[in-house]
């Protein structure tokens, strides 16, 4: 681990960027501060010059990849895992999880868990992979496959990751794309630089071969020209990237459909989801759809949120994320306080007696909230960086319609013929219900499809034995 | 060292000060604009500057309304107002120059035929101390139009004899471009630059390519290592390279070429890169054109900072045609102290690493300039 290397008095992070496996600092880095203006970090800068070089030497560096047998390949990936897993153990990335608490404002404890699921993710890659191949093998992606009548191969050499620093779970997205054996280039986000610096100083410590990873903090207008293609967080895709060189990922918006006979733990159970990831995760359920009563659904969900209180960021119980950037958190409450204006029940304010907008240790949070919408309402069916739902009644009739455009669909109760109908729904892309309706996230599930098919493509090659 | 083409640059004296008081000062001869705010401030120049800390002390732009008025007179007065009455009987030629118009509306300025002519021969002595060759074409890609630059390249592309191929690039349309989110547009129009430099590579034979710092980063990505491979130096202006793309132009992109760069205005001159050095770091370092022009790093005050610290860059220019007196510049840089085998030629205070704080990535027009 290259940091911390260096301090201004405090402790004061440098943070590189990574040109392969080289750090690279800059004379006049960008320093990143916490809500007060303290600084917290240097990030190293690259300029075009450096990522044009990680761009050619990605490029050059896909058929190393490829060439890794696949035990050595997929034992490499749990050796980094196993490193960061052992540093977060032993406290060495304390001051990486101090720094990302501080700039995210995501609670430590919870940042600390979430680095640890990335590093966990990255071990059980030969899973998460077989499961997306199409013969089921992890050697497809080495090989084009076996037993098909067609050969499946790398859409391009270098990939492209802006990651986006809502949670660093989210990390599984570029791991993915290592894992497939395509030379990542990753552009950071301002919120969380330090997670895809400390997995890629594990990768390259475990063996990962020279650029194999590359890192650049903020934008990266040369690699977003010259990466083969973009996997892109949200949905602002930049003017200059064309449509069939870059795959949205992480564009959120779940929703549950509450029908009749709910299960008994239903609410804290969707109160759990609602708090996944201190409620910055796609996966978060940001609106419930109400076939019955939606007064009812919503003072049951208030209650659950009640029991998680803004904390501080260093206790270890605290759920709720921050707003470093006050503005930020003022501007989504005024979102809300329009809402109740207009006629909107904040059941959160009831049920907890805490205001909005809440000061804690000279922080500013917004308390958790349940709002009683309808359904015409621009916040149902919008997700907010925080535990927020928006609960509206809508009638049996128009609940598919009222759930295109989600990420997660999650069924709680009977809702006869629902599931199928959502199945059916293009603008739905997973579905659960049953005693699975809570499965949130698995890395072996399709999410916004299956990354794999992004980056492999079909081919004919014939014969496919000897190519 | 060896000078070898002998310009005149030397420090400033007091006598230089006097003489250029006397000039821009005289009540029946003097410079329209300056005569007036001597007398709107009480100042007295005439009688009471005698050297260049009286002109510090009494003449210098003050940052704030005093600088500002100056500033809008340039833009939206003739630009006789700020040229001696005497300089203007003469005759000689005065190239009307314009700034970028980055900054909001573009501001006047002249070059006089005597400044012109001592710049050219700075500018000689400095490429000959890079080891820019003579007798070979140049490309530049940059402002020209009334940009000063263009018609400064195209002249030492001739007086060195050899032919200036130019790709104009308008920074006004790029900023309105980045102001009104026209992204495509921008992209459009970065494209066409490119697919222009592209055609004269082709096409022509160009020994030095004289290109925007931005532009030429952006070089390899856009026409790849191979295209201007005949290339035998490479001159930059404009944001000043980090380091570490310094080193990557020198070593990597084009091992054994003259990277050099060059700083200023259209108003107030320019400046050239000290001859390259190992102790540099590759930290750019800049030579202001003594005796016509100095460059200040200061504080907030005025004060010089102690060398090697970082302050805003203040313009002194002290010319026949035009009197710039300490005018604040936006862009920051490192004060530096004469070393290496250039320190005992050019004696006085260098800058290092100038850059402008607003032009932020935020900003598109930084993509071009």
């Amino acid at each position: 681990m290259s940091a911390p290397t260096a301090a201004l008095g405090t402790e004061v992070l440098d943070v590189p960027a990574y040109d392969g496996a080289r750090a690279v600092m800059s004379h006049r880095p960008d320093v990143v501060r916490d809500g007060e203006g303290r600084p917290l970090a240097r990030l190293g800068s690259t300029g075009r010059l450096t990522q044009f070089r990680m761009a050619e030497e990605a490029g050059r560096a896909a058929r190393r990849l490829r060439g890794i047998d696949d035990a050595d390949w997929f034992g490499l990936l749990r050796r980094a895992a196993d490193r960061v897993t052992t540093k977060l153990d032993n406290g060495d990335l304390d001051v990486w999880l101090r720094a990302l608490s501080a700039v995210s404002g995501l609670p430590r404890r919870r940042a600390a868990r979430g680095l640890r699921t990335a590093a966990q993710d990255l071990a059980r890659m030969e899973e998460i992979l077989a499961a997306q191949a199409p013969d089921g093998t992890v050697s497809a992606y080495r090989t084009g496959g076996s037993g098909l009548g067609w050969s499946w191969r790398p859409a391009g050499r270098s990939v492209l990751v802006r990651q986006p620093g809502n949670f660093p779970t989210i990390n599984i997205e570029w791991l993915q794309a290592l894992a497939t054996r395509r030379p990542v280039l990753l552009s950071t986000a301002a919120a969380d630089p330090f997670t895809p610096v400390v997995l890629t100083e594990e990768l390259y410590a475990a063996g990962l071969p020279e650029h194999g990873v590359s890192v650049v903090h903020g934008d990266a207008p040369a690699l977003r020209r010259l990466a083969d293609q973009v996997l892109w967080p949200g949905e602002d895709v930049p003017a200059d990237l064309p449509a069939g060189k870059v795959k949205t990922y992480h564009f959120g918006r779940s929703r549950a459909v509450i029908g009749d006979r709910l299960p008994d733990d239903a609410w804290p159970r969707l109160a759990r989801e609602a708090f996944a990831g201190c409620g910055r995760l796609c996966v978060n359920m940001s609106s419930l759809v109400v076939l019955g009563d939606p007064r009812e659904a919503a003072e049951a969900l208030a209650h659950e949120f009640a029991a998680r209180p803004v904390l501080p960021l260093d206790d270890p119980r605290a759920a709720v994320p921050a707003f470093p950037d006050r503005a930020a958190r003022d501007s989504l409450a005024l979102r809300i306080e329009r809402e109740v204006a207009a006629g909107a029940v904040d059941v959160t304010a009831a049920a907890t007696g805490v205001p909005l907008r809440v000061e804690l240790d000279g922080q500013a949070f917004l308390r958790p909230t349940v709002l009683l919408v309808d359904p015409g309402s621009p916040l149902f069916g919008t997700e907010l960086p925080f535990p927020f739902t928006a609960v509206a009644h809508v009638p049996r009739s128009k609940a598919v319609a009222a759930c295109a455009g989600s990420l997660i669909v999650s069924v709680v109760g009977e809702a006869d013929g629902l599931v199928r109908a959502l199945a059916e729904e293009p603008g739905v892309d997973k579905v659960f219900a049953g005693d699975q309706f809570d499965r949130g996230y698995h890395p072996c599930d399709p999410h916004e499809g299956h990354l794999a098919d992004f980056l492999f493509k079909k081919k004919a090659v014939i014969p496919g034995a000897l190519a | 060292m060896r000078c070898p083409s002998e310009s005149r640059l030397r420090p400033i004296t007091d006598e230089d000060v006097r003489r250029l008081v006397r000039l821009h000062f005289d009540p029946q001869h003097g410079t329209p604009y300056w005569l007036e705010r001597d007398r709107r401030q009480g100042t007295d120049a005439l009688g009471k500057v005698h050297g260049l800390a009286d002109a510090v002390a009494l003449i210098g732009l003050l940052d704030g309304s005093d600088q500002m008025h100056f500033e809008e007179a340039a833009r939206r007065t003739p630009l006789e107002n700020f040229v001696p009455r005497s300089v203007l009987a003469e005759g000689g030629t005065l190239w009307a120059a314009q700034t970028g118009g980055t900054t909001g509306p573009a501001k006047h300025g002249t070059w006089g035929s005597r400044y012109w002519d001592d710049i050219l021969a700075f500018s000689d002595e400095f490429l000959d101390l890079h080891g820019v060759p003579r007798g070979k074409n140049w490309l530049f890609v940059g402002p020209m139009g009334p940009h000063t630059t263009g018609r400064l390249v195209v002249a030492f592309a001739e007086r060195r004899g050899g032919m200036c191929f130019s790709i104009d690039l308008d920074p006004r349309i790029v900023k309105i471009f980045g102001e009104e989110g026209m992204t495509a547009a921008y992209d459009r129009y970065v494209d066409h630059i490119w697919a222009q430099i592209a055609e004269v590579a082709r096409s022509q034979d160009i020994g030095v390519l004289f290109c925007t710092s931005r532009l030429l980063e952006m070089l390899p990505e856009r026409l790849g290592t191979e295209a201007l491979a005949g290339v035998e130096a490479i001159v930059h202006a404009g944001t000043t390279l980090d380091p570490e793309t310094h080193r990557q132009l020198r070593e990597d992109f084009f091992p054994g070429v003259p990277v050099v760069g060059m700083y200023g205005t259209s108003t107030t001159g320019i400046s050239w890169q000290k001859p390259f050095e190992a102790e540099d770091e590759h930290r750019v370092v800049y030579v202001p054109c003594q005796p016509h022009v100095s460059l200040d790093v200061v504080d907030g005050q005025g004060d010089d900072v102690p060398f090697g610290e970082e302050g805003r860059v203040r313009v002194w220019r002290l010319t026949d045609d035009a009197l710039l007196p300490g005018f604040w510049e936006r862009d920051r840089a490192r004060r530096v102290r004469p070393y290496g085998v250039a320190a005992e030629r050019y004696p006085w205070p260098w800058v290092g690493d100038p850059y402008s704080p607003e032009f932020t990535e935020g900003r598109r027009v930084e993509g071009v300039y």
